[in-house]
């Protein structure tokens, strides 16, 4: 497969997972926000909560170019729809039709059309604004943009290679994103020590929500909510689709298989995501992530860029990059 | 008035229409098709034809609007009245064609080696020479079987009197030729009844005859052969992907390419593979960025090396532009007469050339009846149609030919052929100028799907066919010997 049509794939899939991901890290911490109140002294731990997202989305720099504060309106709005923030959700699913667009001829004609639509709705027609609950209905749009598309890819789209390049892509990004949004939780429990039950009731249950793994958890454990349970669930099951351990093997899966069929090519990639899953394994429980921090989450995350950068110098540019052919993607 | 009368019914006026003898009087090869939409009846045609579209947009046939950031594509305008073309007419332009590009090839192998036509004072040196088309780098390569143009779309015209004409040679990247290919499809779909009663030679076996003409390029038995398109913002990128598909090759931009030990290479998954072929789409000046375009991302760095090696070959070659300029143009003829001691089976629209003395002459005097065309000008600039322009407009332009007269050439002001043509608006078919674009592939040999693409000049009274400004097209059927 040619490599420019094999990273046009694989970054497809990274943008349009990555879209959804961040609307599920603003949705709820947009609905935390606006709950949280009806808690008893609880405002002053919830509300004005947007300013740690800029950091979890590595994105505090670019703001401050564009923002002088940091509230509940400019930090939604700048990483929901700024056109200026390549990582805004807008951004996302413009750069992910842009691939979609080099590859017309490669996907079936249902996933160009949605993708295109859903293009035309939330990036051409964006909000000006996010007044009232517009940022809540933009992003329950981009996560169905995201369903919809993935969906429509698994039922037309041929099981192949291509597709494996899609799938490593989508789930590299989701074990990214699932990281990014326990170290957020983390951090607005301001570490492991809840200040009141209410609250920490309150935040379980968002964080489970925003993963859609609430329902999941629930039926998995017949304890109620436990924060440790939480983390255990979401690090390390081996069934729940957005946990990071069973997104590492679907990777490892995809590599496994894009592999087979590129004997020639470095095996470095394979061997990152074999080791970063064995890795993933060996965990005895989540405390040795979340707490002892060994590996921590931050770690874990660098350690997933890295294979990035593996999967692209196997795959993509598998030659000396010369002057004239620096057209390639702008990444993270 | 009936359907029927419809189709009939329209002033022939003092051109040549390629379906009626005479007012209401059909050809005796139009007969067969003008019964059969007859026989279809008017709601059914109606019906037939608006599916039409709808085929078009679902198989993603459709060009790029430059400019729509909305992402969206039109489509091609068909009309469903194909040209039909006989066999001695077609035996005749097929000669004709085989006779042309067979002489511009010695031409152009000519001109990059020995020089004789130049020597021997056949055609200016200075005009060949000095011509930015012509490539100096490439002077002394030998190519696979001296082949230079190996597509090729000639645009053909008819006159008042019906006589083919050739009016352009399109050496370089001649385009159109998968709405050739749609058009057959579109019209097998609709309207099968017409196909069936007539006896239509076939054409859709065009992708394999010019994998066929790529694969005789390179002497090993399985050539890795690529089509080289500049990206998809390209309004013929439709066209490039589906010939790749249709071929069974891939397809590249300049960027998945890169020489690397004298050959030029794809970059793929699975590490580097060769190639031996590329059919390009992008023209000369943004081939190699080291020779030519310097700025050019469309482009393979360092090509131009390898292929002077002949490490790769390049469809169409480097340099066939140069025979494909309006000046060159005027000395057609009397390249087929030089190489192959024949009178031109096609005649060009008859030019006069300011770099003659009688050719200025008579453009000098006849400027009203005349296009007098700058040599380097395109797209209707540094043009001076002289029925339109005034007395001083015209003063001013012969003025600047006087001054520089060799720049200039000057054709009678043509009229094309009509072919009638429907019209959702009128619900009749009224006639439409038409040209013919053949397409003529040349490797061990020549070969020519029979027909070509019609296009339509669907602005009324208009001359102008191109799809940039209105054209459309129609399916060109060759029939053969009864």
């Amino acid at each position: 497969m040619l490599s420019r049509i094999a990273e046009n794939l694989y970054w497809m899939g990274r943008y349009i997972e990555r879209a959804e991901n961040t609307s599920r890290i603003l949705d709820v911490n947009y609905l935390a926000i606006i709950e949280a109140p009806q808690v008893a002294g609880a405002r002053g731990i919830v509300t004005e909560k947007w300013a740690p997202l800029l950091d979890i989305m590595e994105s505090k720099e670019e703001f401050k170019e564009h923002y002088k504060r940091a509230d509940g309106q400019n930090v939604p709005y700048w990483l929901a729809i700024h056109p200026d923030n390549a990582a805004s959700i807008r951004s996302s699913l413009r750069f992910a039709r842009e691939n979609a667009r080099a590859l017309r001829d490669r996907i079936s004609t249902e996933m160009w059309e949605a993708i295109n639509s859903s293009y035309l709705a939330l990036c051409v027609n964006a909000p000006e604004n996010i007044e009232e609950d517009a940022l809540h209905d933009y992003c329950v749009a981009a996560r169905e943009a995201s369903h919809l598309f993935f969906g429509i890819a698994h039922a037309t789209l041929p099981h192949d290679l291509g597709w494996y390049f899609m799938r490593a892509g989508q789930f590299l990004e989701r074990a990214d994103n699932t990281l990014r949004t326990l170290i957020m939780n983390l951090w607005r429990s301001g570490g492991r020590t809840p200040v009141s039950a209410g609250v920490e009731i309150h935040r379980d249950i968002a964080l489970l929500k925003s993963l859609s793994a609430y329902e999941a958890y629930r039926k998995t454990y017949d304890t109620g909510l436990n924060s440790r349970r939480i983390y255990e669930f979401l690090l390390l099951s081996n069934r729940f689709p957005r946990s990071v351990r069973y997104c590492l093997e679907l990777l490892q899966e995809s590599l496994e298989k894009i592999h087979e069929e590129n004997q020639n090519a470095s095996a470095q990639a394979l061997q990152a995501s074999r080791s970063l899953t064995q890795h993933m394994a060996a965990i005895k429980d989540e405390a040795q992530i979340s707490v002892e921090e060994s590996p921590s989450m931050q770690e874990l995350i660098n350690q997933i860029a890295d294979l990035s950068t593996t999967i692209s110098s196997a795959y993509f540019s598998p030659e000396p990059v010369t002057a004239t052919q620096t057209q390639s993607q702008s990444q993270s | 008035m009936s359907f029927a009368e419809a189709m009939f019914s329209y002033d022939l006026a003092h051109f040549f229409d390629e379906a009626f003898e005479r007012e209401k009087a059909p050809r005796s090869h139009y007969q067969t098709v003008i019964e059969g939409f007859i026989a279809y009846g008017e709601s059914e045609f109606q019906r037939r034809r608006s599916l039409i579209e709808l085929v078009f947009r679902n198989q993603g046939i459709t060009f790029t609007v430059y400019g729509d950031e909305r992402g969206t594509e039109r489509t091609f305008p068909f009309d469903p009245f194909p040209r039909i073309i006989t066999a001695s007419e077609w035996t005749h332009l097929e000669a004709g064609l085989k006779q042309r590009v067979k002489a511009i090839n010695m031409f152009l192998r000519d001109i990059y080696h020995e020089q004789e036509i130049l020597k021997d004072d056949i055609i200016p040196a200075e005009l060949v020479l000095q011509n930015p088309n012509y490539r100096k780098q490439v002077k002394g390569i030998d190519l696979p079987h001296d082949v230079y143009t190996h597509i090729v779309g000639c645009d053909l015209i008819r006159d008042a009197k019906g006589s083919y004409r050739v009016l352009e040679d399109n050496l370089r990247s001649p385009s159109g030729v998968s709405y050739m290919l749609a058009n057959r499809g579109v019209m097998a779909r609709s309207f099968p009844k017409l196909l069936e009663g007539l006896d239509v030679r076939p054409i859709s076996h065009y992708p394999l005859e010019l994998l066929k003409t790529l694969r005789s390029l390179s002497d090993k038995s399985r050539p890795s052969i690529v089509v080289l398109t500049p990206g998809q913002y390209n309004s013929a990128y439709f066209e490039h992907s589906y010939l790749a598909q249709q071929m069974g090759v891939q397809l590249v931009e300049g960027r998945d390419l890169f020489v690397a030990d004298d050959y030029v290479w794809m970059r793929t998954t699975n590490g580097r593979e060769k190639v031996d072929v590329i059919y390009r789409r992008i023209d000369d000046n943004f081939l190699d960025p080291q020779v030519f375009n310097k700025e050019s991302m469309l482009g393979v760095a360092g090509i131009l090396e390898v292929y002077k090696k002949g490490n790769v070959a390049l469809a169409n070659a480097i340099g066939t532009g140069v025979a494909d300029d309006k000046a060159t143009y005027a000395y057609i003829p009397r390249i087929i007469k030089y190489y192959l001691n024949e009178e031109p089976i096609i005649p060009n629209v008859e030019t006069f050339l300011g770099a003659e003395p009688e050719g200025l002459e008579y453009m000098l005097h006849n400027a009203e009846k005349l296009v007098i065309k700058e040599v380097g000008g395109a797209g209707g600039y540094g043009m001076l149609v002289g029925s339109e322009a005034d007395e001083e407009k015209r003063k001013d332009f012969l003025a600047a030919v006087r001054a520089d007269p060799k720049n200039y050439i000057a054709q009678p002001i043509i009229q094309l052929s009509r072919h009638p043509t429907y019209y959702p608006d009128s619900k009749r078919f009224e006639p439409c100028h038409v040209d013919l674009r053949p397409y003529i592939l040349m490797g061990e040999e020549i070969t020519i799907v029979p027909g070509g693409l019609t296009r339509v000049a669907l602005k009324r009274g208009s001359l102008v066919v191109n799809s940039s400004q209105g054209g459309g097209s129609k399916d060109t059927w060759v029939l053969a010997d009864a």
